[in-house]
This record gives structure tokens, C-alpha cells and sequence, in this order.
């Protein structure tokens, strides 16, 4: 018989994980319940978040932003100030299936479940977030960039669950943004998703850039690539607006090119691993194009010679 | 193990008790005869068992029926009054935007919750907004047609839809009828 | 181009949409009997495997299960062969034995404890590999290891059928050709995809016999199926026929309903046999996946001398709803051809039985010819629509059959769509030069389709109150077939308000026949029949009226819901009177009608095997889309897609726009996304998660443009609608996509990967 808590708050949560080992937690349920359905997945049973209190809020602040368990992508994608600080992270949530999935389905769910085609988990490693893990031993912090281990696993050992997603605070001209290549514009999983986050100077120079991968690799993969845009001058502020600078593109395409080197795809029933390195130096471009158009906000006057 | 919850659907409280595996779909269905929403495939890919939770546009098939315990729930039965269809309904009705009617039930509520917060949608704000409702007879065309001519009507004010609603302190409420006079619902608002 | 025949009737709402609407509309999901049980079905999981030994032994005894079932309990399990396996299991997904219990969990648990012994046999998944001599078996082996004579002679039995067609002399004409256009066309094996999966509930009483509710296209072809596999009288196998929620060809026959049957009379109670969505993936009547390799003998001015097809569809394991007969008439297009030969195979694979779905053969024909008359015009350097308009038939032409074609409008459909599609630079031709990385194009295609025969009954009836009644078993599918355009014909002929005609939709034992809503024939057949029987009883109305009016029939009419001589109106009797006399005295008022479906004329010679030889009444149609190719992902976005189709008469014309606006966009997922994926037998993406359906944010508004052509036999001059819009689709995109991008694609879907890799290789990148 299938059993069901209702714990109260965090710590009782963690309680009946270890004293009932091959209990799993349930947040949006957006996978774990179909999986126990068709039988995929046996549970001894669920612990429900939904009794704590502020498990869904969503903390937004000059600390940065702090994603609670049952936070939905619903919520962080029609937040103004999750889009206007981290648009990558809000993009990443409003292309998950539908409507109704996001209404349901949770960030923190969404890297526990740890599907290499994840779409929130390529933006949350652009951002450097830490992933807030709570135990009977107390709390831990694991940088999202070792949390995932393989397909469908993290970190997490039996008895822990995620308290929180901690999110820094952009600095300067900061933006990002997320480009997610399936067939259809809804519904669809990643064929191959790429996040971008985007940090400039005054003068339009790039100071970091961060690249990472869906769908590409065991893990969501953080790759080294923003490399080839770090210190390369992209835009030029002139007169209230911005110009482009020649040699964008063949900067783009060079970062481009270095996160398809890092990527190992697979061929699955979506994609074959040849279409999945096609595509991710298009997915890459495209979203640093986008992430260049909103850190440059104002009217672009494009040189000539220069293709948008 | 059977568990005691308390659900209000369409502005009435039951009390049921359900086994955690059940469903809200399944609860909805099989324990409350509200078989208007339908399973099209009990895995959340088609929306055909699409119900408002708290004025969100969910697939009720994901839900299980012991996490909703306490929630407002609208399903397409809550749509009418005694006296008229909704809105959405009439607009269904004249646009011929149901065929076999199978997907009717979860898209006219996924149409309600868009135009509670986005009363003036664009069609392809309709577009995304219903792209989580499958419908294999019409094409979509005269359903997004139906969907801005409802948007027209209760943003004019011509048309008062008489419809159910929970009052947002979480109290059921008594039938009230609701000028849609381009106001979103106070409280929880759904996501478009 | 607008019809400028008059509107048919006024517009009104049907009555079963108004309880749809409202979530009140009995679906068979929602059908519920006292003490019903929950079934399931243990399926196979292997994809050819000889069956050693069954034991349900501890099944049974498991919690909650009233009943099991395996073909040892039909009454003569060979005739049940396809409802559940005897000796052998054919493709993975075969139904092996049937649980009933409680509730659905326990039918789950149960379905594990079934323990089957199965011989793995070696198996064979590609129709090319399986026609030849020496692949395994599919289905039983038969004297011969290959066929002996005819057509299919030296082939492997797994050819299950052959249709050819021969007109005129096909080497002479490839021996004068001026240009030869030779390609191969493929196209994927795709689901109807309808929203509720099938479903039957059964029960058994002694007395009546069995009673099914199923959601069904027929219930008289699921009383007739259930009747011979479980060898009892017809009388005694009672169908209802809820709303069906979608089916487009693939709720035709029977596959739930006798196992229902069989669980509830073992069990003693009532039984709900539902398919999950994996199982209906898996189950189906999918479309026949199709290899089309076909030429072309040309003159340089665009004459075609000849055109040679040879069609070879993969069936899957059962040999039942063929698709090639159809195909091969389609297959060399509605165009004067000098000399025409066809031949067309279907062939068993071991995986699913492939069946009828909207327009069986059309798309996998038209995407083939087509898009070859695309690239013949190419070849010749002609506009592909101009090339069209300069071979299309007209009125008098003959089919390589010898069919006499009339009432034709392949021109009249193809200039309506190329003239709002903007050909042939389209509307939203973007002011990009050959750098830009997206690129648009406009595509067309033509074709046409048969309305569909059959017998229909209808009766209708004046109650006692005066309201009028449409008796009937025909089954709305959603077109409004049956609630509005009966009620619109009968309302016709009788002066009525189409809202004053109420249909009563009957079971098999209470209803009149109608063989099934398929094949575009409702309208036609059922409205045929309705309209005999409006007449019937218009006649017997005005005979009754004119004895008790003193006036000759010929002199009174209907209005008002009264007959009355309208030379002197007071002089009239309601129909509530003339229904209260009827009743007492002369009665009863009950117009019977049926139609008396025309057989078209062909020469016999041009015809061998399976092929079609005349389509009835044909329809004539043509579709245009433009589109913008992503030349970077590959992606194909229609822009527009517009549909211009000849209906004969437009008795319900909202009814008829959802048909093609739905059906248009059916195919758009046969041209863009769908594909069922079969490894080693086994079905990869049994799911709408990786079975990729058009959502509304995929596809545009399709335009509709609706011509009236009067066919030559139909009601009113009614031509079928619902399958034709699902033809020229894909051959319309992917002519769209050559215009766009220079590159032809052969292969269906065009997917973002397909499109791409063709547009690479071209490149020679």
C-alpha cells in the first residue's frame, strides 16, 4: 500500500525520508506520478511538500533569488523581475510542455528528476546557483555543477531532498537567455537546448560569459566555451544606442564551435547525435545573439557589412 | 490507506475518501460523477483532462487527488448557470468549434483561465495558451476564433457570464454572477 | 471564389454539440453498468513467436479477477484469429488473453501473473525484404513457400494483396519520350491519433443476449464481427454507439468488443475493456507506410505520354484493410496520361496491422505523384501549375480505367488555391536574398477522392405531438453529418426549421441499417436515405391531408409545421392533427428511405487484383501552403495553408470548414512531425510525449474555400468531404519546401533533421 505524508515543515519532511527509506518526495509530480502509474516506478511511498509553509515562493531580492521546492516554472516564468535579471532562467521555464505542465511542474523537480534534456538545468549552470540540500544532518550546499551525476541521477543519497535553489545577483549588465531547438513549438523535450549568460562592461566588452548544454550529453553540461567570448569587445555604446562590432559573429561561431567539441551526444527516437552537433553551434549562436540584443537594450544601429 | 479530503469543486465542497494513488482525474470522474473531463491518455501529454486548480489550468491525470485536498477545483460542469451558457460556450456554439467533443471540456477551461488574466489575447497568445490541448478534429482554426470572439464579448461588457467562483480567501462560494468586464480574479491568477 | 449557389439552409445549433459543450455527452469512457468489471489485455511482447504454453491458473485465482480468457474460449478460436492468438503471436502488441476484475489495478496485477511460453520465430520488419522469396512467414504457412501464379508469382506469401492497372502501351510511350523523370517517393506509418482511445463495455443476459456500448464508426460492422467470432445470431449481439471522441477511419471493426464479450459471460457481469494510450498506439489500424517508385515519359511541351508506378505498402501482420486498391488508382494523379501501369503490392511485416485512416492511400499516393508533377515540370522547365492546368482532366475524360469522369473541377480547385495562396511568389515572400537563413516558398498539389457507398436507412417519424423525428444508426464522427445535415435535409423537404427535426440515434436492434460512417459517405448515403424518407413521409402526410381537405395532393404544401393549399390557406391541418388521425386511423406517419448507391462503369481489361476500378462520384480538390524554412535547424513553418475543395452542394458549410480546416492539419503532422518508430519489431514512441500531434501553436488558420460542383447521383448533388482534405498536403509542403530551399525531399515526415541533412547534402557540406 502506497503511503502519504503531509509533513508540516522541512525537517519532518527529512525525518520520514530516512526512517522510511524508498519513500521518494513529491513535488509537482509532473514525472513521478506518471512513472508509479504505468508501473516504470515503484515507490513505498510520497512525501508531500504542499503542507509546508513558503515552500512555493518564490524569493526575489537584492541577494539574488532563492527557487523553493514547489516553485512552478508557472511562477518563476511570469515573474517581471526573474525575467528582467535572469532571463536565460525565466526563459528556460516558460518553453517546459504547456501550460498545465507548468502550473505543475517545479524547478526543483525538474534537476532532481535529472534528465540530460532538463531545460532549466543548463540555465541554473550558467548562473553558478547552489543547490540548498537538507538532511537529518543539517544542510549542505552543492554548486550546481556537481549535482548531476549521470542520467536520472544527482547527488542526493537517500534521506535528503533540495530545500532551496540559491541564485546569485546579476553584477553590472548582466542578461542571458535560453534557446531550446525542438520541432514543435510546444510539448516537445530538447532536441538541444543552449543557455547563455552574458556579463558586459560599460564599453561593451564581454567579462564572463558561461555556456552550457541540454540534451548533448550524460549530464547537463556546463562547457568551457564561453571562453571564446570572455574579454572580446561586442558591442561599442554610441550616442544612446549600441553598435556591433565586425567579428561578433566569427566570435560567436568560435564559441559555437567549442561547446559542439565538449558536447557528446547520443542518437534516441528525438534526434540523431549528427543533427544534435549540428545544431548545437546553432542553438549556441542564437542565444548569445539574443542575450547580446537584450545586455544592449536601446535602438542597434547594425554596420554595414555586419548581418544581424 | 484511505485519506479524508475536502475538494470544492465548482463552488461545492465534497468530502471524499480517496487512496493517495487515485487521481484527480480519477476522483473527479469516478467518485464525484463530474464525467465531463476526460483521460485522453492519463499521462499529462494531451490535456484533455485539463481542470482549473485554484484558477490554474492543470492535467488533472498528474495530480493525485490527496494533493489537491483543500483546493478550488472548476471543471467544465461549473461553467454554465441555470440560466445561460458561458461566454465561451455560446462562443464554441456559434463558431462550430467543437466537433467530436472529446477535447471540448479541457480546452474551454484552459480558454477560461487564459482570458481571466489575458483579456485581450492575441491569437497567438491563444495559440500557446491552448497548445497543451490536443484536438485531432478541427485544426484549432475555429476554436482560436471562438476564443477572441468570447475575449470581444465579456471585454465589452455586452455579455455577463454567469459562472461559479470560489471567493479568494478560500471560503466556497454561492453563485454569483461575475462581470468580465476585463477584470482578472482576484487572488491566485492562472498563468496564460 | 466563392460558391454562387444559394446557402442549402439557415444555420443552427446541432443538438448533440450543445450537450458536448456542456461536458454532458455520453461518451463510452463514460458509460458505467452495476457491478462492472475493469479488463485489461495481456498483449505480446515479442514481434513473431510460435505460443507453447499458456497458464492463467494463478491469474485467475488473483485478488479481485472474476474472469479469464484466451482464444480457447471463443467458440471457434480459428475464426478469432486477430482477436486473440491461437498458436501464434504476429507482431508485438498481439492480444494473447484477457483478465477481468474488480477494479482496473487488480486487472493490472493480474495481467503479471499470466504465464506464456513463446518460441521466438524469426521475424521480418521491412515490406521490401518481406516480398521476396524466403523471408519468414507472417501470418500461417501455406502450402507453398512462394506464390504459384499470376501476378505475384515467384513472391513471397507475405504479399497479401496485388492491384494493377493497365492502359494503352507503357513501352511505346517511354520510347518516344522527349524527358524521363524517374524518383521514389516514402512515406511513414502514422496513428489517427483520435483523443479517446477505444473502449467497449460488454454484458450478457441470457435471454437478450450480448449488449456492447463501444465507441465505434459502425455498430451494425461491430454487431456483424462480434455475431460471427462468437457464432451467435445477430438478434443476439445488441451494439450502442455513443459519441465517438474522434476516429478517422480507425474505430472501422471490431478488437475490443468480442473479449468484452467473452470476459462478461465467463464472469457474469458487465465488462469495461479500455486501451491506455500505449496500447492504442500499439493496436491500431495505423496508415500503411508506402514506397512509391515512379516515372514519367514527357514531351517538351508538357504532354505526358506515360507514367509508370510500382506501390509497395507495408500492411503489418493482418491482411484486413487494404489501402493499395485505392492507392493505385490515385497513384497516377487526375491527368490525361497516354499509357498508364501500376502495380501495387501489400505486404505483411510483423508489426502492427495497418488499416483505414481518413483517405487510405490518398496521402501516401499524392505525396508520391505530386510531388513527381513538381519535378516533371521542372524537368521541362514549365510552372508546376501551369503544367497542371495544361493535363488536368476535364469533363468526358476517361481514368486509366476506362471510368467515364464527369462533374470534374481539378482546374477550378487548383486556380481557386493558387490564386489565394498569391502563386507563385506567395504573400509573404520576405525580401531575402539566397544568404538569408530563412527562406520561404509556396507549394500546390491536386487530387480527388471518391464518395464512399453503402447502404443506409433512415426512417422519419411525426410522433403524436407533431415533432419530427430522424431515426437513424448512423454515427457522428463530428462533421455534423448525421445531427445537422439530416436534420437540415429532412427540415428541407418538409418546410421546416432544421431545430424542429430531432434525431434519435438507435442501437442495432432499434435502429435502421447503415453500414458505417466512413469513406466520405454520410452525407450522401445517409442524406440520401433521409430524404427518401422525408419524401415518403411528405407523401403520405399530403395524401392523408388532401382526403380530409377535399383537394388533390398536387395543390397543398408544407409551412408553418401545418400542410395547407396555399391558394387557400385556411384550408390546412397542423402536423400535430394530421400525426393524432394518422395515429387513430390511418397511420402510423413514418417515412421509410433508403439510398440506391450508384456502381460507376470501368473497363474490366485495364483493371487486375485488388485496384479500384472507379471511384463514385468523385471529389476534386487542391491545397496550397506557403512556408519558411529555418535553413539552420532545418524547421518548416507553414505560413499559410489554403484548401480549396469541390463538395458538390454545401448542406452544412461550418460542418464542411471543419472537415478540411481538420483534416489539413491532420496531414500537416503526417508532413511535419509524426512517425511511428519501429526498432526490431518493437514500437519506440508508443506515446503523444514522442508521437508528435500539431498543437494550436504549430499551425496557421487554414483557409477554406468551398466550390459546389453538383456530383451526378448525390442528395441535393452532394459530393463526400471528410478524407480529401488529408491528401495533397504533404505533396503541397514539400513542394513549398523546393521552392524555398532548391531541395526535394522524398521521404516523409519532413522534419527539422530531414530537412536539414537534405539541405547539407546538397550543399555538399
Amino acid at each position: 500500500m502506497l503511503e502519504y505524508h503531509r509533513p508540516a515543515s522541512i525537517e519532518e519532511a527529512v525525518g520520514i525520508l530516512a526512517g522510511r527509506p524508498g519513500s521518494v518526495v513529491l513535488a509537482g509530480g509532473t514525472d513521478l506520478v506518471p512513472a508509479y502509474r504505468t508501473g516504470r516506478q515503484s515507490v513505498r511511498g510520497y512525501v508531500s511538500l504542499r503542507g509546508i509553509p513558503g515552500v512555493g515562493e518564490l524569493g526575489v531580492g537584492p541577494d539574488g533569488l532563492v527557487i523553493r521546492p514547489l516553485c512552478t516554472h508557472a511562477a518563476v516564468a511570469s515573474h517581471p523581475e526573474v525575467w528582467a535579471r535572469w532571463p536565460g532562467l525565466a526563459w528556460a521555464s516558460q518553453s517546459v510542455g504547456s501550460v498545465q505542465v507548468r502550473n505543475l511542474g517545479t524547478v526543483v523537480g525538474n534537476i532532481c528528476h535529472a534528465s540530460p534534456a532538463a531545460d532549466t538545468a543548463p540555465a541554473l549552470l550558467t548562473l553558478g546557483a547552489v543547490v540548498e540540500v537538507r538532511s537529518l544532518q543539517g544542510t549542505k550546499d552543492v554548486p550546481i555543477a556537481e549535482f548531476f551525476l549521470g542520467p536520472g541521477r544527482t547527488v542526493l543519497q537517500p534521506g535528503e531532498l533540495v530545500s532551496a535553489i540559491r541564485v546569485p545577483p546579476p553584477a553590472g549588465l548582466f542578461t542571458g537567455a535560453y534557446v531550446k531547438i525542438s520541432p514543435r513549438r510546444a510539448m516537445d523535450i530538447a532536441v538541444v537546448g543552449a543557455a547563455v549568460s552574458l556579463r558586459l562592461d560599460e564599453d561593451g566588452t564581454c567579462l564572463d560569459c558561461r555556456i552550457a548544454l541540454a540534451s548533448v550529453a550524460p549530464v547537463p553540461l556546463l562547457t568551457g566555451a564561453g571562453a571564446a567570448v570572455v574579454g572580446r569587445r561586442l558591442a561599442l555604446p554610441h550616442d544612446g544606442t549600441w553598435e556591433l562590432v565586425s567579428g561578433v559573429h566569427d566570435v560567436f561561431a568560435q564559441a559555437g564551435q567549442l561547446a559542439m567539441e565538449a558536447a557528446r551526444p547520443i542518437s534516441d527516437v528525438r534526434a540523431s547525435a549528427d543533427y544534435r552537433r549540428a545544431m548545437i553551434p546553432v542553438a549556441v549562436r542564437r542565444a548569445l545573439w539574443q542575450a547580446l540584443a537584450r545586455a544592449t537594450p536601446g535602438e542597434w544601429v547594425i554596420r554595414e557589412g555586419v548581418q544581424a | 490507506m484511505s485519506i479524508e479530503i475536502t475538494l470544492t469543486v465548482n463552488s461545492r465542497e465534497y468530502k471524499v475518501d480517496v487512496e493517495p494513488t487515485r487521481t484527480l482525474l480519477q476522483v473527479l470522474r469516478e467518485d464525484l460523477a463530474l464525467t465531463g473531463t476526460k483521460e485522453g491518455c492519463d499521462a499529462g501529454d494531451c490535456g484533455a483532462c485539463t481542470v482549473l486548480w485554484d484558477g490554474r489550468p492543470v492535467s488533472s491525470c498528474l495530480v493525485l487527488a490527496v494533493e489537491a485536498d483543500g483546493g478550488h477545483i472548476e471543471t467544465v460542469e461549473g461553467l454554465a448557470s441555470e440560466q445561460s451558457l458561458h461566454v465561451l460556450q455560446e462562443a464554441f456554439l456559434e463558431h462550430g468549434a467543437a466537433q467530436c467533443g472529446f477535447c471540448t471540456p479541457g480546452m474551454l477551461m484552459s480558454a477560461k483561465a487564459l482570458l481571466a488574466t489575458n483579456p485581450n489575447p492575441s491569437e497567438g497568445e491563444i495559440r500557446a495558451a491552448l497548445a497543451g490541448n490536443l484536438c485531432r478534429c478541427t485544426g484549432y482554426g475555429k476554436i482560436v476564433a471562438a476564443v477572441k470572439e468570447a475575449a470581444k464579448a465579456m471585454a465589452a461588457g455586452t455579455i455577463t457570464a454567469s459562472a461559479p467562483v470560489a471567493m479568494a480567501d478560500g471560503t466556497p462560494a454561492e453563485r454569483v454572477v461575475v462581470d468580465h468586464r476585463g477584470d482578472a480574479p482576484e487572488g491566485d491568477g492562472a498563468n496564460a | 471564389m466563392p460558391s454562387t449557389m444559394e446557402r442549402f439552409g439557415p444555420e443552427w445549433v446541432r443538438q448533440d454539440l450543445i450537450d458536448k459543450i456542456q461536458g454532458k455527452a455520453l461518451f463510452t469512457w463514460d458509460v458505467k453498468l452495476p457491478g462492472m468489471l475493469y479488463g485489461r489485455i495481456l498483449r505480446a511482447a515479442v514481434p513473431h513467436a510460435l505460443i507453447k504454453r499458456i497458464d492463467v491458473s494463478k491469474a485467475a485465482k488473483a485478488k479481485g479477477v472474476e474472469a479469464v480468457v484466451t482464444a480457447s474460449d471463443l467458440p471457434d478460436p480459428v475464426l478469432g484469429v486477430g482477436v486473440l492468438a491461437l498458436h501464434k503471436v504476429r507482431y508485438a502488441g498481439d492480444a494473447v488473453a484477457a483478465v477481468a476484475a474488480r477494479t482496473a489495478e487488480q486487472a493490472a496485477a493480474a495481467l503479471s501473473l499470466i504465464e506464456v511460453e513463446y518460441e521466438p520465430l524469426p521475424a521480418v520488419f521491412d515490406p521490401e525484404e518481406a516480398m521476396a522469396p524466403g523471408a519468414p512467414l507472417v501470418g500461417d504457412p501455406p502450402a507453398a513457400a512462394t506464390q504459384p501464379e499470376g501476378e505475384t508469382a515467384g513472391l513471397s506469401p507475405n504479399v497479401a494483396v496485388f492491384a494493377g492497372i493497365e492502359d494503352g502501351d507503357i513501352e511505346r510511350a517511354f520510347a518516344q519520350a522527349d524527358v524521363v523523370v524517374e524518383e521514389t517517393y516514402r512515406t511513414q506509418m502514422v496513428h489517427q491519433a483520435y483523443i479517446e482511445p477505444r473502449i467497449a463495455v460488454a454484458q450478457w443476459q441470457p435471454g437478450r443476449g450480448y449488449e456492447i456500448w463501444t465507441s465505434t464508426q459502425s455498430v451494425h460492422a461491430v454487431r456483424a464481427d462480434v455475431a460471427i467470432v462468437l457464432k451467435e445470431p445477430e438478434t443476439r449481439v445488441i451494439v450502442h454507439g455513443p459519441y465517438p471522441g474522434g476516429a478517422f477511419g480507425g474505430k472501422t471493426g471490431s478488437e475490443l468488443e468480442p473479449i468484452a464479450c467473452l470476459l462478461a459471460r465467463k464472469s457474469g457481469r458487465p465488462v469495461r475493456l479500455a486501451n491506455t494510450r500505449e496500447e492504442e498506439f500499439l493496436v491500431g489500424n495505423p496508415r500503411h507506410p508506402s514506397i512509391t517508385h515512379i516515372r514519367s515519359a514527357l514531351k517538351k511541351d508538357g504532354t505526358i505520354l506515360g507514367r509508370h508506378v510500382r506501390m509497395i505498402m507495408d500492411t503489418g501482420a493482418y491482411p484486413g484493410g487494404s489501402a493499395i486498391g485505392v492507392a493505385a488508382l490515385l497513384s497516377t494523379g487526375p491527368y490525361r496520361i497516354g499509357a498508364v501501369k501500376v502495380e501495387g503490392y501489400s505486404v505483411l511485416t510483423n508489426k502492427s496491422s495497418c488499416g483505414s485512416f481518413r483517405g487510405p492511400g490518398g496521402p501516401q499516393a499524392d505525396f508520391a505523384v505530386e510531388s513527381h508533377m513538381d519535378s516533371c515540370a521542372r524537368a521541362l522547365g514549365m510552372d508546376p501549375v501551369e503544367f497542371r492546368l495544361k493535363n488536368a482532366w476535364v469533363d468526358g475524360d476517361r481514368s486509366p480505367t476506362g471510368q467515364l469522369m464527369q462533374s470534374v473541377s481539378v482546374k477550378e480547385c487548383l486556380g481557386a488555391a493558387a490564386q489565394a495562396i498569391g502563386w507563385p511568389s506567395g504573400r509573404n515572400a520576405a525580401a531575402a536574398g539566397s544568404a538569408s537563413t530563412r527562406r520561404r516558398g509556396v507549394g500546390v498539389a491536386v487530387g480527388w477522392w471518391f464518395t464512399g457507398t453503402g447502404a443506409s436507412t433512415v426512417t422519419v417519424k411525426l410522433n403524436d405531438d407533431g415533432t419530427v423525428v430522424v431515426q437513424t444508426t448512423g454515427m457522428e464522427l463530428g462533421s455534423g453529418s448525421v445531427y445537422a445535415s439530416l436534420p437540415a435535409i429532412v427540415a428541407k423537404e418538409l418546410n421546416l426549421h432544421p431545430s424542429q427535426v430531432v434525431v434519435a440515434h438507435g442501437d442495432t436492434s432499434t435502429g435502421p441499417y447503415d453500414v458505417g460512417s466512413w469513406g466520405s459517405r454520410i452525407t450522401y448515403n445517409l442524406g440520401g436515405a433521409a430524404r427518401a424518407a422525408a419524401i415518403d413521409l411528405a407523401g403520405m402526410l399530403k395524401d392523408e391531408a388532401a382526403k380530409r381537405l377535399g383537394v388533390s395532393p398536387d395543390e397543398l404544401a408544407f409551412g408553418d409545421q401545418s400542410v395547407y393549399v396555399p391558394a387557400a390557406p385556411q384550408k390546412r391541418l397542423s402536423l400535430r392533427e394530421l400525426a393524432r388521425l394518422m395515429y387513430r386511423y390511418n397511420g402510423p406517419p413514418v417515412g421509410r428511405g433508403s439510398f440506391v448507391y450508384p456502381r460507376p462503369g470501368y473497363d474490366r481489361t485495364h483493371v487486375r487484383g485488388d485496384a479500384s476500378g472507379a471511384f463514385n462520384d468523385p471529389a476534386y480538390f487542391a491545397q496550397a501552403v506557403e512556408v519558411e524554412v529555418d535553413m539552420e535547424t532545418g524547421q518548416v513553418t507553414v505560413l499559410r495553408a489554403v484548401a480549396a475543395q469541390d463538395v458538390g452542394r454545401a448542406i452544412n458549410p461550418q460542418g464542411i470548414e471543419g472537415q478540411i480546416e481538420g483534416g489539413m492539419v491532420q496531414a500537416l503532422g503526417q508532413a511535419l512531425y509524426e512517425e511511428m518508430v519501429w526498432q526490431d519489431g518493437q514500437l519506440v514512441n508508443p506515446n503523444f510525449a514522442d508521437y508528435k500531434l500539431p498543437t494550436a501553436a504549430d499551425v496557421p488558420a487554414v483557409e477554406s474555400i468551398i466550390l459546389e460542383k453538383p456530383s451526378t447521383q448525390g442528395p441535393y448533388g452532394v459530393k463526400g468531404v471528410g478524407e480529401p482534405p488529408t491528401c495533397p498536403t504533404l505533396a503541397a509542403i514539400a513542394n513549398a519546401v523546393y521552392q524555398a530551399t532548391g531541395v526535394r525531399i522524398y521521404e516523409t515526415p519532413l522534419t527539422p533533421e530531414r530537412v536539414f541533412m537534405a539541405i547539407h547534402r546538397q550543399k555538399g557540406s
